[in-house]
């Protein structure tokens, strides 16, 4: 009955301080769909909500307007060369 | 007359106007058939020097240099003896050769050479004075040295502009800033198609020949206005025309002359930067500045 009681009470401290491992997998699973695949962390996978959710803050990548149609800028006026037509002949005779 | 420049028609349009327009001012003041020229009256004017304006004063110091550059053969001092001849009135818009009916031949070609009295020794300029001085009885004949003097002279009117080319009836001074080669077609006497091309980016090229200027003197003999100063009457020497090419137009005018006088043989000698000669019987002959000749085919 003790040993009930301090497992219980073990599971009920877990689960007060957000260590619910039902509730913990969630905001994992959420990152996961918005960031796309994610390389899973050295320890398996077991950590906790909120690095799971800050991690998968940073991978988001964000697009601001400015982007996505960028400023427009007046094409600077290209000269482009034309060939001089050669001078006119002159024709040298007797006056 | 063609003016080219980088800033457009309008200014080219503008500049050729303008040069022309002085052009022509400067032939009414030279021109030996308008009896209130300038140069009629220096040449009727008693007194032994005569205050001038500046483009008189240039036309009777290249009188001068003409001759010393010519070895007295380019005299610019014939006036009489050119009326003589027969050319005593304009000729322009007449073309001798289908008056005579072909380019004028002598008898027994010679090469000209100097008069005795050499009249174009006895002029002389002061610029600071703005005088001419010469002997009594010295006439200055503006004709067969002031075409290249004023294309040369409306060229440093141009020089700004990037391309432009001066024909002063036949007398060609070329140049410009873009430095570019212009193509000149050297007339064939005979009327026919050019005989040679020339390519010139900055300088002269005049042409001296006895078939456009000719006629059938009161003798019936033909004549033309490139006098032998020791006869004094037309010159046959064998060339029937020459082109020079040369720094300026008027170095272009007196060395063409010069060749032409001079005849076939030493004609060459006398274009020290190049030129084309036809011979009496049609030959072509080019001449390199070093002095080679190439004989081309007639076309």
């Amino acid at each position: 009955m003790v040993a009930f009681a301090l497992l219980w009470g073990i599971v009920f401290v877990q689960m007060v301080t957000g260590h619910d491992p039902v509730l913990g997998s969630a905001p994992k699973a959420s990152a996961a769909g918005r960031g796309g695949a994610r390389p899973r962390s050295a320890d398996g996978g077991s950590d906790g909500g909120e690095a799971a959710a800050a991690a998968a803050a940073e991978s988001v990548e964000t697009t601001t307007p400015d982007e996505v149609e960028p400023e427009y800028v007046e094409p600077e006026p290209v000269e482009v060369e034309v060939a001089e037509p050669e001078p006119a002949p002159v024709i040298t005779g007797q006056s | 007359m063609h003016v080219g420049g980088a800033a457009g028609g309008r200014e080219a349009e503008v500049a050729a106007a303008v040069t022309e327009a002085r052009l022509l001012d400067a032939h009414n003041r030279l021109s030996r058939f308008l009896p209130d020229s300038e140069l009629c009256r220096l040449n009727v004017d008693p007194r032994e020097t005569v205050p001038v304006s500046p483009l008189l004063l240039e036309v009777a110091a290249s009188a001068r240099r003409a001759g010393v550059l010519s070895e007295g053969l380019v005299d610019a001092t014939l006036l009489r003896d050119i009326e003589r001849a027969g050319y005593s009135e304009s000729l322009a818009g007449r073309d001798g050769r289908r008056e005579v009916g072909a380019i004028p031949a002598g008898k027994s070609p010679r090469p000209a050479s100097a008069g005795p009295y050499r009249g174009w020794s006895r002029i002389s300029v002061d610029r600071r004075a703005g005088t001419v001085t010469r002997d009594p009885g010295v006439e200055i004949d503006s004709g067969g040295i002031a075409k290249g003097l004023l294309a040369d002279l409306a060229a440093n009117d141009l020089r700004g502009h990037a391309d432009y080319a001066v024909d002063c009836c036949g007398d060609v001074r070329v140049g410009g800033t873009s430095g570019r080669l212009r193509r000149v077609l050297v007339e064939d006497p005979a009327g026919g198609a050019a005989v040679h091309e020339l390519a010139l980016r900055d300088g002269g090229v005049a042409t001296s020949g006895i078939g456009r200027r000719s006629w059938i003197a009161g003798d019936g003999r033909p004549g033309h206005h490139l006098l032998d100063p020791s006869t004094g009457r037309p010159a046959f020497t064998g060339v029937v025309q020459a082109t020079a090419l040369a720094p300026t137009a008027f170095l272009a005018e007196v060395y063409s002359k010069y060749a032409l006088l001079s005849g076939p043989e030493r004609a060459g000698e006398r274009l020290p930067h190049g030129g084309v000669l036809v011979l009496e019987g049609g030959g072509v002959e080019v001449i390199a500045p070093s002095g080679g000749r190439v004989a081309v085919p007639v076309p």
